[in-house]
């Protein structure tokens, strides 16, 4: 584990209660973390292509993507995000209410790192934060912050 | 074995008929007119005969009462008088003609005056002069003479060709007593008859069969009119089909999208009170995190309701395509799915050898997952024992799961496969209700039946058929 290092978390998410839960679940890690909340599709993929007043927005080293947002769908971020060289590295969570099989194997095929369905237990779901959180920024080895 | 074969060949008439009516009803009603026409040519035939004989009867009756009344009225009176009786008579002013000679001038003249039978008169003595003429002549009259010498009150009838014409001959003795045998013949002509059965066979041919081509027009114009309407129906309800697929569909839709968004909130209510009892609990009482516990509970039993309820919804509309299915295969997915629950019950699960049914894998290996589940859950003070078995019955084969839980009340047998019905207090036995509702649906989806058999307190047994391949 490499100490002091920052971790770059975007979360997409409309809901503020699930934004709550995340944060309250993330503030308690061990790791340095920094999130970054965006609580619309369009939104979300300005922030990405860091147009306007993302300009000088970082990129983030995961997302953690709904599926039910207002405007552009889940699957239109997660399709944009991997269609676009410039993102498409960037590990994708799908974080989401659905446990429908079309939803499951749609991300998929758009190329989503990985899907999970949020538990309605609240320690489950803080539980499934630490191991998306533990997973992805301890156990896997992430790509460079600049690569194209 | 009769019974059997009649009922085969009634089958298979009704098949035929289904298949081409209109030459089926075509087949019958010709046969029908030709019997009838056979039939009604034999009546007419008898009665024509009959009334030809009557004819005949009467008119020699009357011929013979003719000469009687000649012989003893006229010819007896003249005698004494000394006037002639002679067969020449007309060359005779003074002679009367012979009573022979009478019958034969009075048939003459019937003739004449258009009636187209003969009279003839023969004996076995004639008179000597006239012997060619009152001879038998052939083989009828002879035959005529034998028989009604030996029954003289009786007459001789026989239907023949003379001349190549039908004609009936009539024989009878004559009344007046006497040493010699004489006979009055009438030979009646049948060709008029004839014509007229041969008009009447025409006519009714003609009638039958306008009667029965009438009658093939007016069934086939009524089966058309069938059909159509049959065609009719199946289009309206082929229409009907879509829209009910259609609203399946929407249903289908519904059941997700309001699962889907009831869900979001009631993870809300769930996730924040929980954390209100989490950051909160040394500072609230007993009472309010007891209040709090119920609020979580009530949230997560709400979802899974509603999760049962889309689960529900989805059997049947999402299972097409069935398949060939070992049960046994699916009985021991089901016992790997349930090993924790086996584990820790101690169950004995055994199974005889089970068939291959058509079906579709998921919903029977639920459905055997939640007989079994079913069956370790409600167990008594025992170690559960389960036994699988299927046995075939007619056209299908009969599940059986039996087990000695703590069995069930005969009056709720029914209400058990209701959904959401429950039997037990939430917190002796925990579920939505949901299982027994699910099974029901997946055998009736697999278009069987299922029921149970249970006494309380001595174990239940369950039953469902599903049809043999």
């Amino acid at each position: 584990m490499e100490t002091g290092k920052q971790i770059d978390i975007l979360l997409i998410e409309d809901n503020i209660g699930d934004i709550t839960l995340t944060k309250k679940t993330l503030s308690k890690s061990k790791i340095m973390n920094n999130l970054t909340v965006i609580q619309d599709g369009d939104e979300a993929i300005e922030y990405l292509s860091k147009k306007g007043k993302y300009s000088e927005a970082t990129t983030p080293d995961v997302i953690l993507l709904d599926l039910n947002l207002p405007k552009k769908s889940g699957q239109e971020i997660l399709n944009e995000i991997k269609s676009n060289e410039l993102t498409r590295h960037i590990p994708v969570v799908v974080l989401t209410t659905s446990k429908k099989e079309e939803d499951i194997l749609r991300s998929y095929n758009l190329h989503a790192n990985c899907f999970v369905s949020k538990p309605i237990d609240l320690n489950q779901f803080q539980e499934v934060v630490s191991t998306i959180e533990d997973f992805w920024f301890t156990i896997v080895k992430l790509p460079p912050k600049n690569a194209q | 074995m009769k019974k059997n074969f009649i009922a085969a060949l009634w089958d298979a008439f009704n098949n035929l008929l289904y298949k081409n009516t209109i030459l089926l009803l075509f087949y019958i009603f010709s046969i029908t007119l030709l019997s009838l026409l056979v039939y009604w040519t034999k009546v007419s035939h008898e009665i024509i005969n009959t009334n030809a004989m009557q004819n005949v009867a009467s008119r020699a009756e009357m011929l013979e009462e003719l000469r009687v009344l000649y012989t003893n009225d006229v010819v007896n009176r003249a005698i004494p008088y000394g006037i002639g009786v002679e067969h020449k008579y007309k060359k005779n002013e003074d002679s009367i003609p012979h009573p022979l000679a009478f019958t034969s001038e009075l048939s003459k003249r019937i003739k004449d005056n258009g009636d187209s039978s003969i009279v003839r008169l023969f004996s076995d003595h004639p008179p000597k002069q006239l012997k060619n003429k009152y001879i038998p002549k052939d083989d009828f009259e002879k035959s005529a003479m034998r028989f009604l010498k030996r029954n003289p009150r009786e007459a001789f009838i026989r239907f023949e060709k003379l001349n190549g014409k039908q004609v009936l001959r009539y024989a009878i003795r004559q009344k007046i007593k006497s040493k010699s045998i004489n006979v009055l013949e009438v030979i009646y002509p049948m060709d008029t008859s004839i014509n007229l059965i041969n008009n009447i066979k025409q006519i009714s041919f003609i009638l039958f069969l306008s009667i029965g081509v009438l009658g093939v027009i007016v069934i086939s114009a009524v089966i058309n009119k069938l059909k159509h309407s049959k065609i009719e129906l199946e289009e309206t309800v082929k229409e009907r089909t879509k829209d009910l697929e259609r609203s399946n569909e929407e249903l289908e839709q519904f059941a997700y999208v309001a699962s889907h968004d009831l869900q979001e909130p009631l993870r809300m209510v769930a996730s924040f009170t929980q954390l209100l009892q989490e950051e909160y609990k040394e500072k609230l009482n007993e009472e309010a995190n007891s209040y709090i516990n119920f609020a979580v509970d009530g949230a997560k039993r709400m979802q899974g309701l509603i999760s049962d309820l889309l689960e529900y919804s989805r059997v049947g509309r999402m299972d097409h395509g069935f398949k060939m299915v070992d049960c046994n295969e699916i009985y021991d997915l089901a016992i790997r799915n349930l090993h924790g629950a086996i584990i820790e019950s101690n169950s004995t699960i055994t199974k005889d050898q089970l068939p291959t049914v058509q079906g579709v894998e998921l919903r029977l290996a639920q459905l055997f997952q939640n007989l079994i589940g079913n069956a370790i859950k409600y167990r008594g003070d025992i170690p559960p024992k389960i036994h699988v078995k299927a046995e075939s019955k007619g056209d299908s084969w009969v599940f059986s799961f039996q087990d000695n839980g703590i069995g069930i009340d005969s009056k709720y047998a029914e209400r058990i496969f209701q959904i959401f019905q429950r039997l037990h207090a939430r917190d002796k036995y925990s579920g939505t209700g949901i299982g027994l509702a699910l099974c029901k649906k997946i055998v009736e989806h697999h278009k069987g039946k299922i029921w149970v058999e249970s006494q309380e307190g001595k174990g239940s047994t369950f039953y469902f058929t599903m049809p043999k391949l």
